[in-house]
């Protein structure tokens, strides 16, 4: 990891905190730091669930499974002999050695160690060769005070940010495709995340409220505690009460309007600084940029939306990537699906939306609303069900 | 308090019997017992084999003893479904005319409708009837209907969404004058709750479902004229005619024989004490203008009856009365999840709004005054909200 900037110390920091918490049960791993690099010993053979953990974690640009040896170059040359035997795979492979040295306490230069490098390997493996310009594989050869590291996969990482560098938000989660989405690109830009989910239940079923836990508990392997805190609001009376009162059209407009005033009222409370929602802009008539902008109107803090320029196919795509697509596909409604007019106003106006909700003591409401809420810490290593739980959350 | 789902299984008020039931003590002492005592493979030379095999037999007996049949086949199967499937592709596959035409109705269990749907895409003609606003097929439609091409007719006993009691015995009467032809009843939700008014040997098959009558899941029963050839389209060993190849499942056997022979025994008692609470359920129900009744007046099974609040959709009324613990169905559990529209109740009533908001309320011998009471409360409390 390369950063620029006061934050480097801060972010790194974060960062190996979150790589050892994640590879915890492997006691025997050894974490040193090497400036922006951590260096981790896990020992021979690397486990193999390492790779994946690691590719799980915000913020790493890329890792490498490393072989380390003393730095003399005869020790030097046999590992890398003994490295090139188990990544090759086959026969008549080019190769290319690289050499990089920050210890400089070897007498040979990197380019001279680089062809003393080869001719051995092409002494002892048959049929190798070599190609500077389109190799099949780049053995690296790092030459350091603390032992030379050999490796030839630089395996890429999540990028982004360390998680929670980048302060608090929060994900309101309709079990729909594209809000998990949206708090997974959140998650990698270093975002610590919480989730809001809307509970319409007896209108929607409590299997709704299970695919939210569920979805949440997919994402919560990229957090640093493995953990995402949820909290299910009861809008049962809110959307009955809008049903009621509101023009059809507006009926959307003004639901969205309440779901943002509550979660913003979460986010003070929990001191959060942003709200992040699976947004869109023209995948559906609440999507709009008027529609946007009258559903912003009531609130302060922003509202992030990763996916407003992204295709419906991509989000998809990318919801297949990290394993909530099919998940997000179960067939119950929620409580954006259970209320839906024919025609929502594409073009709902600030104005407007005050008009109609004027027509009922919202304020109320949301006051309830936020003091029956409930919150569950979910977890990436726990199931947790929503039937054997007490199922409805508000009694 | 939060309690867990476990606790509340126990206080629960339990009104869809028609979805499936708890299991009685003595069936479940046979299943065990058979389990344990008569593991021997019935299809095995030895003795620990014929004594298994002279289990299954003695449970054709039973069967045949119980329902009065005279030599029957009787395969055992995994459920209805199975038991359907094996009858429906076990006729059309074992007549080679040309044309063929199966007669069936509109309110079918989908374990009947999705196979005449498949057999319609292989070039099968298909006639569904139509039904009466109390859910009864036309006699006089089914004799327009069938002819020397049709092969099966394939008619439920007792409606499992409304309850409605199709008058098998006519049915028989008609099919019997076309020798080729076999008719197929699906009996599920009527065997052992309701009086049959025809004799079980008019009928060329029918199927069966354990769990429906107190048994275990994951059995039932195909039962026909021994005289019939069905073809068989699943392959291995010869147990079950070739029909249901694979060991038998003695203990599943032993029990659905247990479960038809004591509830049959117990059908009058049981359908007299069903049909009090009935009674009650329904004239406090027809007081209340806000419920709309979906069950028919005559012909009906006291076991199955169905209602509508027009301005509920029916699974927002399951769950409202699952709050106060008492669960009932918006229609077959199977396809609830599906599809909105409740198709027998919109077959016979052609109302959309009383199909979406139809619930189906299912009573058992286990079912109490006290807990029809519960409901009714419920029931009058949410309409008046």
């Amino acid at each position: 990891m390369v950063l620029k900037g006061d934050n480097k110390k801060q972010f790194s920091k974060k960062i190996q905190e979150h790589i050892r918490a994640k590879l915890k049960h492997h006691t025997h791993f050894k974490f040193t730091s090497l400036g922006p690099r951590l260096m981790i010993e896990t020992g021979s053979p690397i486990p193999s669930d390492v790779v994946g953990l690691l590719a799980e974690i915000p913020g790493i640009y890329s890792f490498s499974p490393v072989a380390r040896c003393k730095s003399e170059f005869e020790i030097i040359r046999d590992c890398a002999l003994d490295v090139l035997k188990q990544e090759l795979s086959d026969i008549g492979a080019t190769i290319k050695v690289e050499t990089n040295r920050a210890d400089k306490s070897i007498p040979l230069t990197s380019l001279e160690m680089t062809k003393e490098i080869s001719r051995h390997l092409f002494k002892n493996v048959p049929n190798l060769k070599a190609d500077v310009h389109h190799p099949d594989m780049v053995l690296n050869v790092d030459v350091r005070k603390e032992g030379t590291f050999i490796y030839t996969k630089v395996i890429k990482g999540m990028g982004g940010f360390p998680y929670g560098t980048l302060g608090k938000g929060l994900l309101l989660a309709s079990g729909g495709i594209d809000s998990p989405v949206a708090g997974f690109l959140a998650m990698k830009r270093g975002i610590e995340i919480e989730a809001v989910h809307f509970a319409s239940y007896p209108h929607t079923s409590k299997l709704a409220e299970q695919k939210v836990v569920d979805l949440m508990e997919t994402l919560a392997k990229y957090s640093d505690t493995k953990t995402i805190r949820l909290h299910v609001v009861p809008f049962t009376k809110i959307q009955e009460s809008i049903f009621q009162t509101s023009e059809s059209d507006y009926i959307i407009t003004i639901m969205r309007r309440m779901m943002v005033r509550i979660s913003e009222e979460i986010c003070k409370k929990r001191n959060m600084r942003a709200m992040i929602t699976g947004e869109s802009v023209g995948q559906v008539a609440s999507q709009t940029l008027e529609s946007l902008a009258t559903i912003n109107e009531p609130v302060t803090l922003p509202i992030l939306r990763p996916l407003a320029m992204m295709d419906k196919e991509d989000i998809v795509q990318m919801a297949k990537e990290i394993k909530t697509y099919s998940i997000s596909i179960r067939p119950y409604d929620d409580c954006c699906t259970v209320f839906v007019p024919k025609h929502p106003s594409i073009r709902p106006r600030v104005k407007l939306a005050y008009v109609q909700e004027a027509k009922s003591d919202f304020a109320s409401l949301i006051e309830d609303a936020l003091s029956s809420i409930k919150t569950i810490e979910l977890s990436s290593d726990r199931h947790y069900s929503v039937l054997e739980n007490g199922f409805y959350p508000f009694e | 308090m939060k309690m867990t789902f476990r606790q509340r299984w126990d206080i629960v008020i339990y009104f869809d019997y028609a979805a499936t039931s708890p299991v009685d003590e003595d069936v479940m002492d046979a299943y065990v017992q058979t389990t344990k005592e008569l593991w021997g493979n019935t299809s095995s030379l030895h003795r620990f084999g014929l004594r298994s095999n002279e289990r299954l037999h003695q449970c054709y007996k039973e069967i045949h003893r119980a329902l009065n049949l005279e030599n029957r086949k009787i395969i055992f199967t995994s459920g209805s479904t199975e038991a359907n499937n094996l009858g429906f592709f076990g006729v059309v596959n074992a007549s080679n005319a040309r044309r063929k035409n199966i007669i069936t109705t509109k309110i079918e269990h989908p374990a009947v409708l999705e196979i005449c749907r498949h057999l319609e895409e292989t070039g099968v003609s298909l006639t569904y009837l139509s039904v009466d606003e109390s859910g009864r097929i036309n006699l006089a439609e089914l004799e327009n209907a069938i002819d020397k091409d049709t092969v099966l007719v394939s008619v439920m006993w007792v409606n499992n969404i409304i309850g409605t009691i199709e008058p098998i015995g006519e049915i028989a009467k008609i099919v019997k004058k076309h020798p080729k032809c076999k008719l197929l009843v699906d009996a599920v939700q009527g065997l052992t709750k309701v009086e049959p008014d025809f004799d079980w040997n008019d009928i060329d098959m029918f199927t069966l479902s354990s769990h429906k009558i107190y048994g275990p899941k994951g059995t039932g029963a195909l039962i026909y004229r021994a005289d019939i050839d069905l073809s068989h389209h699943l392959f291995g060993s010869k147990q079950q005619y070739g029909i249901k190849p694979g060991t038998v499942d003695l203990p599943g056997a032993v029990a659905t024989t247990m479960a038809i022979t004591k509830y049959t025994n117990l059908l009058r008692e049981h359908h007299a004490f069903v049909m009090e609470k009935y009674m009650f359920l329904r004239s406090e129900l027809e007081k209340n203008p806000k419920i709309w009744i979906n069950s028919p007046k005559m012909n009906f099974s006291p076991f199955i009856f169905n209602i509508s609040i027009p301005t509920i959709k029916g699974e927002v009324l399951v769950r409202t009365l699952e709050d106060q613990d008492i669960m009932v169905s918006t229609g077959a559990a199977c396809s609830s999840k599906e599809k909105r529209l409740e198709k027998t109740v919109f077959e016979t009533t052609s109302d959309e709004q009383r199909a979406m908001t139809s619930i189906r309320i299912s009573l058992s011998h286990h079912t109490t005054m006290e807990e029809v009471e519960k409901l009714l409360s419920a029931l009058s409390a949410i309409t008046k909200g």
